[in-house]
């Protein structure tokens, strides 16, 4: 039997049409953080299925690809946050960049941003990562997302001060004042 | 992005998902519909390389096990804020020696990397994920979500306003057990008219631990802390 994943409006989608439209830029999406094949087809899974449970509670007007690009972005630096803690943070450049399937410098972003990205939400982190991982401008961050310019704006605003409060209560900001 | 292109790449995704309005795709350049035709071949690809029934069959199995045993509304299990606070309570105690669970006493280790406290508002049978510095208010309601890599132990507190410090999941001495399967907590609390932030900390070990311990001499705990603004 099909499953039907009711929607807002009435209509209902076919989950196999559902994830034949949209699974492949999802795929894409985690593998590009992910930096594995493998692990990226679980992500979509994951992805699919915390869209269908939440499917009920979501209160923005964003699009199924929106909302599921969003989920897809998040769940695959959920799970950057979980190898990194898993691996006891320090591992060499060069082999996480192997292990990732990146140049070293986008790791390294890759992992800061898995780190000061928590707590936020979805679309805060989605925001966030498209400017400061994949560099993208806030006009095309809008155009994107179809977000106005100023939410977009706002989010990246927000974004800063959220580091800039992690940092401080990490100490960074003590140990840069005594030079430690 | 390149100079000659008027899209970006998740713009192309959104025309591909048939998401992305027409008048949009009318402004797209050679080299977005030459990327665009990229992005189509691979995703083509993607398609012919899985099986998409058994994805299928699996996103639906996730959804089932998601799924909680009992479904009834989580506010009926609504829990006045302070109700649960642990009595003698010597964890707290050292709790209290700092501002956050980076500073308390040194016989207790805290990592601070393992574990992520999220906290949700609800609102009219919904919820909004809430970020540090976020404002609420007296009588909103709020859920907790743990995200820890492995099964291990977990206590939830709180210190308001006053400093004062309250036991907020699980209730009772000892650590709940945490499966990173079922991240969100059961039950709510509801914020009382103390005035001032309201502190939020999660503690996590691998190992079972109690919130009322009287030795806490080489605990090794990950915390995470969210400070929200308590606005009247």
């Amino acid at each position: 039997m099909a499953w039907r994943i009711a929607a807002k409006g009435g209509e209902g989608d076919d989950l196999a049409e559902l994830y034949k439209r949209h699974a492949p830029a999802l795929h894409r999406r985690c593998a590009g953080i992910v930096g594995n094949a493998e692990e990226a087809r679980d992500l979509v899974q994951e992805t699919f299925a915390r869209y269908i449970s939440a499917r009920s509670t979501f209160t923005d007007k964003a699009s199924p690809f929106t909302m599921l690009y969003r989920i897809a972005t998040n769940a695959s630096i959920d799970r950057l946050r979980r190898r990194k803690t898993s691996s006891e943070d320090e591992l060499d450049p060069e082999v996480r960049a192997g292990d990732l399937g990146h140049e070293p410098h986008r790791v390294d972003k890759l992992l800061d941003l898995a780190m000061l990205t928590r707590g936020l939400s979805e679309e805060e982190l989605t925001v966030a990562v498209l400017h400061h991982l994949d560099g993208y401008t806030q006009d095309g961050i809008a155009a994107s997302l179809d977000l106005s310019r100023k939410t977009v704006g706002k989010i990246l605003a927000k974004f800063e001060d959220h580091v800039k409060k992690r940092a401080a209560r990490l100490g960074y900001e003590d140990r840069r004042a005594s030079g430690g | 992005m390149v100079a000659d292109r008027k899209l970006t790449d998740v713009e192309l995704e959104r025309e591909l998902a048939g998401d992305l309005p027409a008048a949009r795709m009318a402004e797209a350049s050679d080299a977005d519909r030459s990327r665009l035709a990229e992005l189509r071949a691979e995703s083509e690809a993607f398609l012919r390389s899985v099986d998409v029934d058994m994805e299928v069959k699996r996103i639906q199995q996730r959804v089932e096990r998601a799924k909680p045993e009992k479904a009834p509304a989580w506010w009926r299990f609504l829990i006045p804020a302070g109700a649960l606070a642990a009595a003698a309570a010597v964890l707290l105690v050292f709790l209290r020696r700092g501002d956050s669970p980076n500073h308390v006493d040194d016989d207790i280790q805290l990592k601070g990397s393992g574990v992520a406290l999220i906290v949700h508002l609800a609102t009219s049978g919904q919820s909004q994920q809430l970020g540090d510095g976020d404002s609420v208010k007296p009588g909103d309601r709020i859920r907790f979500e743990i995200d820890a890599p492995k099964p291990g132990y977990v206590a939830i507190f709180g210190v308001d306003g006053t400093g004062k410090v309250t036991l907020y999941y699980p209730d009772g001495p000892d650590a709940a057990k945490y499966n990173p399967e079922d991240r969100l907590m059961p039950g709510a609390i509801q914020l009382d008219q103390t005035p001032g932030d309201e502190r939020f900390m999660v503690f996590y070990s691998p190992k079972p631990f109690s919130t009322t311990t009287t030795n806490p001499t080489g605990m090794k705990l990950d915390s995470d802390i969210v400070v929200l603004k308590k606005i009247p």
